[in-house]
């Protein structure tokens, strides 16, 4: 972080929206972004709003029972901000969902009161008796 | 004395499995193996160069019972390889020499060997090696071949005597090590162990690394043990140049020098170095830069090529247990009556191991006074479970149709089906080394990173276990720490507990 | 079971599932598709983050939803999906039949075929192909059975973890491990610069605080029964190992990323000739490798950094094998396509000049600012930053590689 001569603050990152990692620079005014410089595509713009605030989606994998598998994959519908990270692992620490489950299934709405959903990623049959 | 005699081996080593092999051949001996590991054979048993010597390397001056019993078990050995289907090749050694000095020991070796018993050894020249092994060293200019030497699959061995001795009615005791000895007048009486007391007239002390200690416990331990470390590398099967016979270099008074040679599955291997370890470092088997180095460049004087280093799968390594004064130690005691000693079984040891066995039996006839009578239905026959990597496509056929988990291949490197891993279960396999030597999954190039989950998965299911606590090699050794939610399930109670 | 088909698929992951499909929708009627694991998919169903899928969806998924979205296209096809098959051998015989020998629960298979797609993946090195000297204890897993450990078994392979190499597998794995409430305690790489996508080294390190030690080797693990710790050491510019800069990391768990090798033994058997570059085989600018009628795709043929690429392979493979089966491939002069400066491997290997070619490929030593050249036909792309870890693609139209006179045709990398 750095003050400019007009006492706006400039933020350094580089954008992880995409692969190609782009050097960005937002000038912030008054806690806002005003401009971001050293984007390829509109998406870094937002991206640097978010670093503000930063935010992650989760991706992790919770325990199910009855299926052909013991865990099945998620992930949060939207990115939720970095810090809650850990508690958004303890929570799922504790689910369980019950097989079947399918792609695009939500298993959590509304995550933590994030308006986030926690959705499986992977299809899970249930498992084969004998 | 009449009645049953109860007897203890300690240590279910390729010394410790003989012994029991042989004691089961037997009426009135109630026989127990006793083995601190998981499983058997993962002492000194599973780490050395695997090799049947014909028996010219041990002077009968200095070490009277190696010399005799190495010649010996050379030729009991072509036996049992055949009742016990034990793999092994049966190529001979070569001895190289490279200078006149050399040649000189080889006259000497020759020598030594008629005198212990060795049949057909002959000096041979440099054509006559060159017809013999094509990948010798151009400068080898004579060579001491010895066709009765054979390389044999030691833990091969060791799980085919321990199957046997069970079929003949040895009991086996796993994960069961020996605490304390108890003496009762001058005369064993039975084993302190981890689990149970177990009640015995004599104890056999086959401990390898730890025979010294085993041999205090009963009041004894007129010996030391010293740790001799001996590193090797293993070749991809498919790495060429290859070896046919096993090709030593001349030997030093202390050590028989590293080694070239082709495995029963295939795979050449180097090795050993030979290291000797403070007594108290008996777990080291850590490999290290310089002896692995010295492994290649002494390998690479013994032959034209080796293949290229990149072809290497693994690299191990063994210990060697030294006994102060260099000799096996076998021999009972007046002062503790029922108490035998098979140990300080460095090289020859396997190679002398039915020897020994033999010995042992005569020594407790003698001591026992007793002369036992052969088991009625003793069973010298055992068979290995079949490997369908070896069979033809019409035999696979054949086999999966009769058993359909054949055809479920789980260790793709090296053919291994579920059938086979099944088996090995069925027989003992709790671990995934047990699976490992007794099928040979996880052996190949990717040295288990595609295959190792999926034994455990049959193991968990085999042995009704979760996954996690399935072992590489017993307690100590899980594949996990728990299931996936362990650790923040555990930050979870923490927290709830500090909460109140 | 002894069948006959026009075209057997030989792996069920992203290349082999796109190379099926495509070969249905040109038409080929009589399609056999073997993948040894229950599951298809291959390595997608346990590679739970996103990232998959970019260009060839132009979505951003995760390995599952790629794969699933390949498995429902592929299940509404007539395409015989054999799972639990492991095919073994390929015989091919002198009229150009081939056989494909393997083997399924309760049976052994034999089975005749016209074209082969050959996309069976590639596998990861050990500790041993990288010289990790030391002790053998339990708790040394790569990343990828870690990842299969933790995701398709649901079981933690350690709690204080090490991870050898930053190539975005060793990035994720050091994420995923920090996420389920591990100690991270470092990722280890031994080059001076990471091998894994910025994007990665921010979101799986910076986020997580796990350090990222550069120019440093792990030389030994120690532990006698399960793993204590690994010995680590900085190296200079030669990787030689630098005097007293040893340090020690207490840890029950190493994961290794320190590289893909090519499943390559079937073809070998077969005869075919292999690339050292890649580890993968020859194949000209049909995908066909050197025995006329087996096709490559996806990371056997070279190791792909996105699922993308495997799956357009597998596409190309497939457009290739249909005509191998409907007209035969024309019978043409391939010229040789020759490594030049910075070009550390490129596919495919011949080409033959009559039509457009993707080619796949990686520079030797990082640079920036960089050209890829192909000298003869005066064709050249700009790369703006050339890293080994990141493949380059560019598409040649045939119109370009008509120029070619020569009997080879030159790739170099160098400065504009």
């Amino acid at each position: 972080m750095a003050l400019s001569a007009d006492g706006s603050r400039i933020l350094e990152f580089t954008c992880i929206v995409c692969p190609m990692g782009c050097r960005l620079r937002a000038i912030l005014e008054g806690g806002e972004v005003r401009s971001v410089e050293g984007n390829r595509c509109p998406r870094g713009v937002i991206y640097a709003q978010n670093e503000i605030e930063p935010k992650r989606i989760i991706i992790t994998v919770i325990k199910v029972s009855g299926g052909n598998l013991p865990v099945v994959s998620v992930k949060t519908s939207e990115p939720i901000p970095k810090e809650m990270i850990p508690e958004a692992m303890k929570t799922l620490s504790k689910t369980i969902v019950q097989a079947p489950i399918k792609i695009g299934q939500i298993i959590i709405k509304d995550f933590l009161g994030l308006k986030v959903n926690v959705v499986a990623t992977r299809n899970v049959d249930p498992a084969q008796i004998g | 004395m009449g009645g049953l005699i109860r007897v203890a081996i300690i240590g279910a080593g390729v010394v410790g499995a003989s012994i029991a092999r042989v004691l089961s051949m037997f009426e009135d001996l109630e026989v127990h193996l006793v083995e601190k590991e998981a499983d058997v054979g993962w002492g000194v048993s599973k780490a050395n160069t695997g090799i049947i010597h014909a028996g010219y390397d041990d002077e009968p001056d200095l070490y009277p019972l190696r010399a005799k019993l190495c010649a010996e078990g050379n030729r009991i050995w072509h036996e049992w390889v055949k009742d016990l289907d034990i793999p092994v090749r049966w190529c001979g050694s070569l001895v190289l020499a490279f200078n006149d000095e050399e040649e000189k020991i080889l006259e000497d070796l020759l020598n030594r060997g008629v005198r212990n018993g060795v049949s057909n050894l002959e000096i041979i020249d440099h054509e006559r090696l060159k017809v013999l092994e094509p990948n010798s060293s151009e400068n080898a200019k004579a060579a001491l071949w010895a066709p009765t030497a054979g390389q044999i699959s030691p833990w091969d061995a060791v799980i085919a005597l321990v199957e046997n001795s069970l079929t003949n009615g040895v009991r086996l005791h796993l994960s069961t090590e020996v605490k304390g000895i108890k003496i009762s007048g001058g005369q064993v009486c039975g084993l302190e162990t981890n689990k149970s007391f177990l009640e015995v007239d004599c104890v056999i002390n086959a401990a390898g690394l730890y025979a010294d200690k085993i041999s205090e416990m009963a009041g004894l331990g007129g010996y030391r043990i010293k740790p001799r470390k001996g590193e090797y590398l293993i070749f991809d099967r498919d790495a060429e140049p290859k070896v046919s016979r096993i090709i030593f270099p001349t030997p030093t008074p202390i050590s028989k020098g590293v080694v070239v040679t082709t495995t029963t599955d295939g795979n050449l291997m180097i090795g050993p170095s030979a290291q000797d370890l403070p007594e108290n470092l008996r777990e080291d088997k850590s490999n290290t830069y310089d002896g692995l180095k010295l492994v290649w460049e002494s390998a690479s004087n013994l032959v034209k090529k080796l293949p290229p280093r990149n072809k290497v799968i693994r690299f191990f390594a063994g210990l060697r247990p030294e006994p102060s004064g260099g000799d096996f130690i076998i021999r009972d005691y007046d002062e503790v009556f029922g108490f035998i000693e098979a140990s300080g079984m460095r090289s020859p040891g396997l190679t002398s191991a039915p020897a020994v066995a033999y010995m042992i039996l005569e020594m407790l006839k003698a001591k026992f006074d007793f002369n036992p009578k052969p088991k009625a239905g003793w069973n010298k026959c055992r068979r290995r479970i079949k490997r369908f990597s070896e069979m033809t496509f019409e035999e696979r056929s054949k086999v999966v149709n009769e058993n359909p988990g054949y055809g479920r291949i789980v260790c793709v490197d090296e053919l291994v089906t579920e059938a086979e891993i099944v088996e090995a279960i069925r027989k003992g396999a709790t671990t995934i080394d047990g699976v490992k030597f007794r099928t040979r999954a996880c052996m190949g190039a990717c040295q288990g990173s595609s295959c190792m989950h999926k034994v455990a998965a049959i193991l968990a299911r085999e042995l009704n276990m979760p996954l996690w606590m399935v072992s590489l090699r017993g307690s100590g050794t899980e594949i996990g720490i728990g299931d996936v939610k362990a650790l923040l399930r555990d930050k979870n109670e923490l927290e709830g507990s500090r909460r109140g | 079971m002894e069948e006959n088909y026009d075209l057997a698929i030989i792996g069920g992951g992203p290349a082999g599932l796109a190379s099926s499909i495509k070969a249905w929708d040109l038409g080929i009627e009589s399609i056999v598709l073997f993948e040894e694991s229950n599951l298809l998919g291959g390595v997608l169903p346990q590679c739970i983050h996103p990232g998959f899928g970019l260009h060839y969806f132009r979505e951003d998924l995760t390995g599952p939803e790629f794969a699933a979205k390949l498995i429902d296209r592929l299940k509404n096809t007539g395409v015989k999906i054999l799972s639990g098959s492991y095919a073994e051998r390929l015989e091919v015989r002198s009229s150009g039949e081939k056989k494909i020998l393997g083997y399924r629960y309760g049976e052994a298979f034999r089975v005749k075929c016209r074209a082969v797609i050959y996309a069976a993946g590639c596998r990861e090195r050990s500790r041993f192909e990288v010289n990790i000297l030391g002790d053998r204890p339990a708790g040394v897993y790569t990343a990828g059975e870690a990842q299969t450990l933790m995701d398709i078994y649901g079981i933690l392979p350690g709690s204080e973890i090490v991870v050898v190499g930053s190539g975005d597998v060793g990035l994720i794995m050091a994420r995923r491990f920090a996420l389920e409430g591990a100690d991270v305690k470092a990722v280890v790489e031994v080059m001076p610069y990471p091998g894994g996508l910025t994007r990665n080294i921010v979101q799986c390190l910076e986020d997580f605080h796990i350090p990222l030690y550069l120019s440093c080797m792990v030389t030994e693990i120690k532990g006698l029964r399960r793993v204590e710790g690994v010995r680590i050491v900085k190296v200079d510019e030669n990787f030689n190992p630098i005097r007293g800069s040893e340090n020690y990391l207490k840890c029950d768990a190493v994961i290794l990323a320190v590289g893909l090798k090519p499943r390559v033994d079937l073809l070998i058997k077969a005869g075919a000739l292999i690339d050292e570059a890649t580890g993968g085989p020859v194949v000209n600018d049909w995908l066909e490798t050197t025995i006329p009628g087996v096709f490559a795709a996806g990371n056997v043929l070279v190791i792909n950094d996105l699922v993308d690429y495997a799956a357009e392979q597998g596409e190309r493979a497939a457009e290739s094998a249909a005509r191998f089966i409907r007209e035969g491939l024309p019978a043409l002069k391939f010229k040789r396509v020759i490594l030049g400066r910075n070009v550390r491997l490129i596919v495919p290997h011949l080409v033959s000049c009559v039509q457009d070619v993707i080619f796949y490929g990686r520079v030797g030593k990082p640079e920036e600012n960089v050209q890829v050249r192909f000298e003869e036909i005066g064709r050249a792309f700009k790369l703006p930053i050339a890293r080994p870890s990141e493949m380059f693609r560019f598409k040649v139209s045939a119109e370009d590689l008509m120029k070619l006179h020569n009997e080879k045709m030159t790739v170099n990398v160098v400065k504009v």
